[in-house]
C-alpha cells in the first residue's frame, strides 16, 4: 500500500551549493532575450518580472548589470492618467504592478521621476468602505491588493492616505480558525495570502491581531519530509513557498520552529547547474520568480553570500533603511 | 501594408477558429494540443464531439498576431490614457471595430486567460452590448475547461454576475464579524443588501450555473483554491448565505469529498458551510463521524485530518456556547436552544488571548471541556497511532494531529 504524501524525493545528484555566477548569468540573459512568443506570452506581468530580476540582482550584488535608465523609462512609459501603473504599455492600470513599479523605483532611488501624488491618488481611490481594495476599476477584491496597497503607500511615505483601521478590520475578517488568511471573508488559509496578510499587518504595526503560535504551528506543517515547504496542505513543495512562508514565520518571529537544514538542501537541489536559475521543484524548468524566491529564501535562512533581505518587502533590507520604513516584527 | 507569411497563416487559422464557433455554438471543452509542427495541410483547429482543439504550433502564431493587434490599438487608438502619451499620429489606422475585438480578444484569452487587459476589453464591449452576458458566461466557462484555476476568469465572471443581479460594478459587501481582536471565523456578518435585478427563478440558474462551472473546474485541477473562493464569494454575495441552499450544498458535498478525499479545498468548502448553517450538535457529530470513517478506509491523507482539526474546534465552541449562553444570557436567546453561532470571539474565543496568561479577559472566558470532547478524542486518536505501523504516513498525521489537540487543550 502506497502512502499518498505529496512530495518529491531529491536526488543525491541534486546541486549542493549555490551557484551565485550562474545566477546573476541567468538574469542578465534572460532580461536581454527577448524570445518571440515566450517574452509575448508573458508581457501581462512585464513590471513584475522586471521587479523579479532587479531584486534578486540586488541582493547578489549585480545591480549593476542592468540598465537603470532603461527600466526607468519604461516604468515611466507605464503610468497611466489615473495614477496606477500597467504590467507593460498597452496594459491597463492595476495594483500588482503599481506595487511592483514602486518597488522598481525605490530600488533604484528614481521614485521622483514619476508623478508621486497620482500613485497615492490611485492606490486610496481602490479602498472600499468595509476597508477593502479593488485590484482595479473592475472590482476584483482579494487580500492581496490590501497589501499591494499599504505597502505602495508605506515606500511612498503616505500611509495616513487610507483608512487604516478599516482596512485592518477587513484582513482580519479573512482570518481562519488555524491562524491563517485567505483571499476574501470565508476563504480557505493560503501561505501567499498569509505574507500579505501578516505583511500588511506588520506595517500599520497590527500584529497582535495575529495569533502567532496557531499560525506558526500552521506554518511550519508546510514543510515536507524532502524539507520543502508547500503552500497548503496536500500541495507540492514549491521553491516560492520557500518565501511566502518563511517571510511569514520570520515577521512572526518563529523561523527557528522550521528545519533550516533540510530546507536548505530542498532549495539548493532546485538550481539548474547548467543555466542558472531555480525552479520550482528539482528537475523543472527555471523562471525569474522561482530564483528570487529561492535566493530570498536562502537570505532568510542566513545565507553569507547573499545579501539581507527585508521579510516584508522582499527587497534588500539597506533599501528599506534608506527610504526611512518602519515595520513590525514579532 | 503587405501581410508576412506567418501573418497570412495566423489569419487562416483564425478564420479557421472563428468558423468553428458559428458551426459549433455548443462547444464546451478546450485544449491545446501537443503538436509542434505543423504536419499536414489539414486546419489545426479540430472539433470533436463539444470539444475544440487547436495544435500548439498554431496557437502560437494566432497568439502573437491576436495580441500584437490588440496591444497596437489600445495603446494607440482606444481608451488608454498614460501620462506621457505615446500616441501615434496615425491613430485612425489602428482602429479596431467591435467584432474584430471580439474575435482577436477570444483567441488571446483561450490561450492566455491571464492577460488580464484583454478581459478589461471585453467588459467593455459588454458594457456597450457588443456581447451578451450568456456569451461572455459561456466564453470564460470555456476557458475554465482548459485553465481551471485562472483567476483573472474567475474575476471576470464575479464582474459579471455582480453586474447581472445588481447592475453596479461588483462589491464584496461581505465581511465576517467584524473584529478587533483576531478573531478566526468562517461566519458572515453584515452583508449589505443590495437590490437584486433578477427574479428569484433566475437567480437560481444562474447560481446553479455556477456551481455547474466551480465543480467542473474543481474535478479538473486538485485543492483548486480559485474554483472554491469563487464558490463561496457567489454564496455570500449573490445569495446571501442563504440557510436552505447552504443544506443543500452541505448535502450535495458529501459525495464530492468522499471521492476527493485529497483535496482540502473541498473540505474547507464544508468547513465554510458549515460555520454558515443553523445546526446543532448533531450535525456535528454527523461530520465527525463521517470524517472518521474516510480517515480509516482512506489511511494517510492530510486534508482528512485538518477536516477533523476543525470539526473538533467547531464542537468544542458549541458545547462553550451553549454554557455560556445558559450562564450569561437566558433572555435574548430565541433562536433555539443548541444554536451554533461559531468563534463568536466575544463569547468564547479565548485561544489567542491565553496565549497571554497575564490576559485580564482570559480568566473570565476560560473553557472547560465539561462533554469530554478533547479526552475521548485523544483517546480515540492514541488507539489510530497504536495500530498503525510505525512511521506510516498515517500514524504521522495521527501523531501532528494529536500534537495539535494537545495544544488545543492545553489553552483551555
Ligand atoms: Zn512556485
Amino acid at each position: 500500500m502506497g502512502t499518498p504524501v505529496k512530495d518529491v524525493e531529491l536526488k543525491d545528484s541534486a546541486p549542493q551549493n549555490l551557484l551565485l555566477d550562474k545566477h546573476v548569468a541567468y538574469i542578465e540573459a534572460y532580461s536581454a532575450k527577448k524570445d518571440e512568443y515566450e517574452y509575448v506570452m508573458t508581457e501581462y506581468l512585464r513590471m513584475s518580472g522586471i521587479y523579479w530580476g532587479l531584486t534578486v540582482m540586488d541582493l547578489m550584488g549585480s545591480l549593476d548589470r542592468m540598465s537603470r535608465e532603461e527600466v526607468l523609462d519604461f516604468v515611466k512609459g507605464c503610468q497611466h492618467e489615473c495614477g496606477g501603473f500597467g504590467a507593460s504599455i498597452g496594459h491597463d492600470p492595476h495594483l500588482l504592478y503599481t506595487l511592483s513599479a514602486v518597488q522598481i523605483l525605490s530600488l533604484y532611488d528614481g521614485v521622483s521621476s514619476v508623478n508621486v501624488e497620482k500613485i497615492i491618488e490611485f492606490v486610496s481611490s481602490l479602498q472600499q468602505p468595509d476597508g477593502s481594495f479593488y485590484g482595479d476599476k473592475w472590482g476584483e477584491v482579494d487580500t492581496r491588493f490590501s497589501f499591494c496597497a499599504v505597502a505602495c503607500l508605506a515606500l511612498l511615505k503616505k500611509i495616513d492616505a487610507i483608512n487604516v483601521d478599516k482596512a485592518v478590520n477587513y484582513v482580519l475578517s479573512c482570518m481562519n480558525f488555524d491562524g491563517g488568511f485567505g483571499c476574501r471573508p470565508g476563504s480557505e488559509s493560503h501561505s501567499g495570502q498569509i505574507y500579505c496578510c501578516v505583511g500588511m499587518l506588520s506595517i500599520l504595526n497590527r500584529l497582535h491581531h495575529v495569533q502567532a503560535d496557531m499560525l506558526g504551528w500552521w506554518l511550519c506543517e508546510r514543510q515536507l519530509p524532502s524539507g520543502g515547504l508547500n503552500g497548503r496542505p496536500e500541495k507540492l513543495p514549491d521553491v516560492c513557498y520557500s518565501w511566502w512562508v518563511l517571510a511569514s514565520l520570520k515577521i512572526i518571529g518563529r523561523l527557528h520552529w522550521i528545519d533550516r537544514d533540510k530546507l536548505v538542501r530542498f532549495i539548493l537541489a532546485c538550481q539548474d547547474e547548467e543555466t542558472g536559475g531555480f525552479a520550482d521543484r528539482p528537475g523543472d524548468m527555471v523562471d525569474p520568480f522561482h530564483t528570487l524566491f529561492g535566493i530570498a529564501g536562502l537570505s532568510l535562512l542566513g545565507e553569507r553570500q547573499i545579501r539581507g533581505v527585508n521579510p516584508v518587502f522582499c527587497m534588500p533590507e539597506d533599501v528599506i533603511k534608506r527610504i526611512g520604513v518602519s515595520m513590525q516584527l514579532l | 501594408m503587405e501581410n508576412s507569411e506567418t501573418e497570412n497563416r495566423a489569419i487562416r487559422v483564425l478564420s479557421d477558429l472563428d468558423a468553428a464557433f458559428r458551426r459549433h455554438p455548443d462547444i464546451s471543452e478546450f485544449d491545446i494540443l501537443p503538436v509542434k509542427e505543423p504536419e499536414s495541410n489539414r486546419s489545426p483547429i479540430i472539433v470533436a464531439e463539444l470539444a475544440l482543439g487547436m495544435e500548439l504550433w498554431s496557437a502560437r502564431l494566432v497568439y502573437i498576431y491576436c495580441y500584437g493587434k490588440l496591444m497596437k490599438w489600445r495603446s494607440h487608438a482606444s481608451g488608454c490614457h498614460l501620462l506621457h502619451s505615446t500616441r501615434s499620429v496615425d491613430a485612425a489606422r489602428n482602429i479596431l471595430e467591435p467584432p474584430e475585438l471580439l474575435r482577436l480578444s477570444r483567441a488571446v484569452i483561450l490561450i492566455n486567460p491571464e492577460c488580464y487587459s484583454i478581459w478589461n476589453i471585453r467588459k467593455e464591449l459588454l458594457q456597450e452590448k457588443h456581447v451578451s452576458v450568456y456569451e461572455e458566461l459561456k466564453l470564460s466557462a470555456l476557458v475554465l475547461s482548459k485553465h481551471p484555476k485562472s483567476p483573472e476568469t474567475f474575476a471576470h465572471r464575479k464582474w459579471i454576475l455582480s453586474l447581472s443581479c445588481f447592475g453596479a460594478d461588483i462589491v464584496d459587501n461581505s465581511q465576517i464579524e467584524p473584529n478587533q481582536s483576531g478573531n478566526p471565523s468562517l461566519r458572515v456578518s453584515h452583508i449589505i443588501p443590495r437590490v437584486m435585478k433578477l427574479s428569484t427563478e433566475e437567480l437560481k440558474a444562474l447560481i446553479n450555473e455556477e456551481m455547474r462551472v466551480c465543480t467542473m473546474a474543481a474535478e479538473k485541477y486538485a485543492n483548486n483554491y480559485n474554483a472554491w473562493s469563487h464558490r463561496i464569494w457567489v454564496i455570500i454575495n449573490l445569495f446571501n448565505c442563504n440557510k436552505q441552499f447552504i443544506m443543500a450544498e452541505y448535502e450535495n458535498t458529501r459525495s464530492y469529498v468522499s471521492m476527493h478525499v485529497s483535496d482540502h479545498s473541498g473540505f474547507h468548502y464544508r468547513q465554510f458551510l458549515l460555520s454558515n448553517a443553523e445546526q446543532t450538535s448533531s450535525i456535528l457529530q454527523q461530520e465527525l463521524d463521517f470524517i472518521s470513517e474516510l480517515i480509516s478506509v482512506y489511511p494517510g491523507h492530510e486534508a482528512l485530518w485538518y477536516h477533523r482539526r476543525f470539526i473538533i474546534h467547531a464542537m468544542y465552541n458549541l458545547q462553550n456556547i451553549s454554557k455560556s449562553d445558559a450562564v450569561i444570557d437566558t433572555s435574548s436567546s430565541t433562536e433555539g436552544e443548541d444554536l451554533l453561532i461559531p468563534y463568536d470571539y466575544q463569547t468564547v474565543n479565548v485561544m489567542d488571548h491565553c496565549l497571554v496568561p497575564q490576559s485580564s479577559k482570559c480568566a473570565k472566558k476560560l473553557k472547560i471541556d465539561d462533554s469530554g470532547i478533547l479526552k475521548s478524542e485523544i483517546t480515540k486518536i492514541e488507539l489510530i497511532i497504536d495500530s498503525e505501523p510505525d512511521n506510516s504516513w498515517q500514524q504521522q498525521l495521527a501523531k501532528a494531529y494529536m500534537k495539535w489537540i494537545k495544544q488545543y487543550q492545553s489553552r483551555t
